[in-house]
């Protein structure tokens, strides 16, 4: 395992501050949760918003062998525009996965075109040959039944879906879904039910012709990751990324749950999908690689309180799988906020290093929101609202490295760099088809916490 | 060829060729469509056969959703475990019995898609269904298990003890279309419910159809806008398929199956009859064409034959006529000289011999008038008073030397001395014919009888031989013109025309000329008819006017 990317610096960082306040290795395979407010204290006798941050950090797995195995369904899109080059290019990044698979992973290939085929039913990756062979056959040709493919590759991960294993769909498409249902919606509708089963779905779109926002969405509520691959010949560094993190899953089958005390009012889940119902907020995830962090931030509005006294905010419970231990383990939290009539006191309780995961998460909805504007030709607003975003995440970077919160100060950097560089490319016709993919990709980067990307 | 002949030749194939055309075409047609109605019928029932998966899928949710219902109850805090855990369920409803909705509540973000979620809730919470079930039960269809999570396949299904209450589908169209809804009627009057993920049943529906069709089938599943959600099988072009749809069962009531074959494929066999029908049709007219080209030409061939016969034979007797009448007119001339000479022996033998001479060259005219007659036309009778047995005699004496020549007995038994109107050299003509036919066939050592009769109307003659005879078969032929029984080069000399003269002389002597049947030899009957003569121009003599 090769901690590549600067993401998962990031998150290797904030397990070490972890490790130092818990000072052992005690808790070494289980999973780290740490529930936390962006202001623990607030100005007393008004009703204020706050946001609530549940964090998650998988532990590392001591070698290779024990991982748990891999149940994987690979969608190969062989419409006509995959032809050439990137055929070629998906048949050998596919061929470089089977290899990285061991005896004991379950793998299925399946291509669609405009109609769907298992090339490889849900086998064990033990004849590997055979397998490859397969896959080298394949000519692409036709049009993009994309939802079908999905769901055909959901089908085999079905057929030996088991709790202590990694059970994920890979997608890959270069085109527009023009065979059977092509909205957002459906292909949501149907991630959201597939991580329900504990398969999540991650997406890599290849080439400027694909539809992001269809591909996004089925990864960020199929709990997977998505990939803007610009060249075919990323494909199989793209493969390898996913097969990275695919192969180092610790837990999975989360059940987190966030019960709030009834004066304090859920408002949103702010860069993740979630169920919010009454007090009670309900995150799915899907699983959690090693050494990964994964957090979930929450907008609340907290009802007014009196000056030195504190309240209960929330209890977190989280419920998982550890792949380790073959355990169903639990963990909960719980999270009090302090009624303040001093305003220093409020400004130095804050905590920088959530406040910074929440601009981000805050900036990246609005960069969405931005995409949205320019699709509607609305370019000075869009350009507007990246240069605030840059802007709050340039103040928010400047706190943070004076307070010495080093540890998020690369990813704020990197997002606001992002975003002032899309401020700026905004503008050019020429360049919006790509910019626009290179956009979604980081706003599924950023909310999903991916473990690669750019 | 004339024109009367080749529009009969283009009848006589055109036609029957039209009429086996049209037949053909009406067989093809029904047949055509007799199977492309059995093939709509065999496309339909393929269909039907995959709205029976659908049906049996609803089924099953339907199992398992009111299980579920059943289970959760009223509980809040159940229904919204099982929204949040089951893949099926979109979102749960509770609604009290005026249909207003308890559950969810609407949502505090200001998010407006969950707003507009919250909004079709109610709506479906107001028009939900009421009042008694309809007939489909919830069936225990465990076939497609497999396809939906083992989440909700395991553990919940020992809680259903409590009688089964009836659930109750419901559609709607939100978020770019069908959503279906599920309801547990409670009896009173509330009702649980839920709304069915859209994503998950429409994989499951693409789940539930077989992998791939037959060679050349293709099959469609379409929504509500005919947008085609599903495809198996092989592609089938749009524009030259036969086609097949039906609306699916409820849920999907507003959905459609379609099924797909190419026009090619069916060309196998309706079409087929085509093929045989035009090869039949083609080796009819060939046939046909070839028939009769050859009747055409045969009879022409024919006719020009006859042509040449009755012009030879014309030719021959008009040029025999002139010797002829040279013979006799210097007969006569030598009988005067002799007349005129002294009589001595020897002058008498001459004109014994004249005599000869004169007779024959007399019968010979008269036989070559005869020919001329029958192919040149009619001259008038020249009837006298005669005694047929005289006639008779005086034929066959001129027969007598080759008769006796030929040891042919004659045997007269003549019993017709009443003198009659008759035309001397019409009998002459037919005695000849007959006796010299007797002469050519009857052989060595034969018999020749003749036997006259007489009736106050009728003399007949009856001559009978004791030769070869003629064979049944060919009694009608004999009579024809240029018909020989026996064309051999062996065969004795002769025309064909003899017994066709005869009974041509016969028959405008108002009688009759048969044959009558016999074992042995031939027997021809004469019958002359002499009560009223009709046809009486005696004073011309026929020679007179042939040669005048």
């Amino acid at each position: 395992m090769k901690p590549a990317t600067s993401a998962c610096r990031i998150f290797t960082g904030s397990w070490l501050i972890l490790g130092l306040l818990f000072g052992s290795n005690l808790h070494a395979e289980q999973v780290q949760l740490d529930v936390r407010l962006v202001n623990p204290t607030i100005k007393s006798g008004a009703k204020q918003t706050n946001y609530l941050r549940v964090a998650l950090t998988g532990f590392d797995m001591p070698s290779d062998k024990e991982r748990p195995p891999v149940n994987v369904a690979l969608v190969l899109d062989r419409s006509g525009s995959m032809s050439g080059e990137k055929i070629a290019r998906a048949k050998e990044a596919a061929i470089t996965a089977i290899n990285r698979l061991s005896d004991q992973d379950i793998v299925s290939v399946i291509l669609y075109d405009s109609n769907v085929e298992v090339l490889v039913p849900a086998t064990k990756a033990s004849d590997r040959e055979s397998i490859k062979a397969a896959i080298r056959s394949v000519q692409a040709n036709g049009s993009t039944a994309l939802f079908a493919g999905v769901s055909k590759g959901a089908a085999e991960v079905r057929k030996f879906l088991a709790d202590d294993q990694v059970n994920r769909v890979i997608l890959l498409s270069d085109g527009l879904a023009n065979v059977g249902p092509k909205s957002p919606q459906d292909l949501e509708s149907l991630g959201r039910s597939l991580i329900k089963e504990g398969i999540s779905v991650s997406t890599l779109g290849l080439g400027l012709n694909y539809n992001e926002d269809l591909m996004v969405a089925l990864a960020s509520v199929g709990g997977g990751n998505h990939a803007f691959i610009e060249q075919a010949d990323d494909l199989v560094a793209v493969f390898n990324q996913e097969f990275d993190g695919l192969l180092s899953v610790v837990a999975n089958e989360f059940e987190i749950n966030i019960d709030l005390d009834p004066s304090v009012r859920p408002v949103r889940l702010i860069g993740s999908e979630g169920d919010i119902d009454g007090q009670s907020v309900h995150i799915p995830l899907a699983q959690l690689y090693a050494k990964q962090e994964r957090y979930f931030i929450l907008e609340t509005e907290i009802d007014a309180g009196e000056s030195d006294t504190t309240r209960p905010v929330a209890d977190v419970a989280v419920k998982y799988r550890n792949l380790k231990t073959e355990t169903m383990d639990k963990l909960t939290s719980h999270v009090e906020v302090r009624f303040s009539d001093s305003d220093t006191e409020i400004e130095k309780a804050r905590d920088l290093e959530i406040l910074a995961y929440c601009t981000l998460q805050v900036t990246t909805e609005r960069n969405r929101r931005a995409t949205a504007l320019r699709d509607a030709g609305q370019v000075q607003e869009a350009q507007k609202l990246l240069r605030q975003n840059a802007d709050e995440l340039s103040v928010v970077r400047l706190q943070c490295a004076d307070a010495g919160v080093d540890v998020v100060l690369p990813e704020l950097s990197q997002v606001e760099k992002s975003n002032s560089v899309q401020a700026e490319s905004i503008i050019d016709v020429k360049k919006w088809g790509m910019l626009r993919k290179g956009m979604r990709a980081m706003q599924n980067r950023v909310e999903q916490q991916q473990t690669y990307g750019e | 060829m004339p024109l009367r002949y080749a529009i009969a030749l283009l009848l006589l194939t055109v036609v029957p060729l039209v009429v086996i055309g049209w037949l053909g075409s009406r067989v093809v047609a029904r047949q055509n469509e007799q199977q492309r109605a059995q093939l709509q019928r065999l496309m339909r029932s393929r269909l039907d056969e995959l709205d029976q998966r659908f049906i049996a899928l609803s089924r099953l949710y339907q199992t398992q959703l009111t299980a579920n219902l059943s289970q959760a109850d009223r509980n809040v805090d159940s229904l919204r475990d099982l929204r949040r855990q089951s893949p099926l369920v979109h979102a749960t409803m509770l609604v009290d019995r005026d249909g207003r909705l308890i559950y969810p509540e609407r949502p505090a973000t200001d998010a407006s898609h969950d707003i507009l979620w919250h909004a079709v809730l109610s709506e479906l919470a107001r028009r939900r269904p009421i009042g008694a079930a309809d007939d489909s039960k919830p069936a225990d269809d465990r076939l497609l298990t497999s396809i939906l999570s083992r989440k909700l396949a395991t553990g919940r299904r020992s809680t259903a003890k409590q009688p089964p209450r009836q659930s109750r589908w419901q559609t709607c169209y939100h978020d770019n279309g069908l959503q279906l809804a599920l309801w547990l009627p409670r009896d009173d009057q509330s009702a649980t419910g839920v709304v069915l993920e859209r994503g998950r049943w429409m994989a499951d529906l693409i789940q539930s159809v077989p992998d791939s069709g037959e060679k050349g089938e293709s099959f469609a599943l379409h929504n509500s806008d005919n947008e085609t959600i599903y495809r198996w099988g092989d592609p089938v072009p749009d524009d030259d398929a036969i086609r097949e749809s039906i609306r699916m069962s409820a849920p999907w009531s507003s959905w459609s199956l379609s099924y797909a074959l190419p026009e090619s494929s069916q060309l196998q066999w309706p079409t087929a009859p085509w093929l045989p029908l035009a090869a039949l049709l083609v080796s009819i007219v060939t046939c046909l064409s070839l028939l009769g080209i050859y009747l055409m030409t045969a009879m022409q061939r024919q006719m020009a034959l006859a042509q040449q016969q009755v012009s030879f034979a014309s030719h021959v007797s008009h040029e025999l006529r002139t010797p002829l009448t040279n013979i006799r007119l210097y007969t006569d001339l030598a009988r005067r000289d002799l007349a005129k000479s002294k009589e001595s022996p020897t002058e008498s033998a001459a004109s014994k011999r004249l005599d000869v001479i004169e007779e024959e060259s007399r019968r010979l005219s008269r036989i070559v008038s005869g020919v001329l007659e029958m192919v040149s036309g009619k001259n008038k009778l020249r009837l006298i008073q005669r005694v047929p047995d005289d006639v008779i005699r005086t034929t066959i004496e001129s027969f007598l030397p080759s008769l006796q020549h030929r040891q042919i007995r004659t045997d007269l038994r003549l019993d017709a001395s009443r003198a009659v109107q008759l035309d001397e050299d019409l009998l002459d003509i037919i005695l000849v014919n007959l006796i010299s036919n007797v002469e050519k066939y009857a052989g060595q050592g034969g018999r020749l009888e003749i036997r006259s009769a007489q009736t106050p109307s009728d003399t007949i003659i009856d001559i009978i031989d004791d030769g070869p005879g003629i064979p049944r078969s060919s009694i009608r032929k004999v009579f024809a013109p240029f018909q020989r029984l026996d064309d051999s080069l062996e065969s004795p000399a002769g025309t064909g025309l003899g017994l066709a003269i005869a009974r041509n002389a016969a028959r405008r002597h108002d009688g009759d000329l048969v044959y009558v049947t016999k074992r042995q030899g031939a027997h021809f009957r004469l019958t002359l008819r002499h009560g009223n003569q009709v046809k009486s121009n005696a004073d011309v003599p026929t020679f007179k006017r042939s040669q005048s």
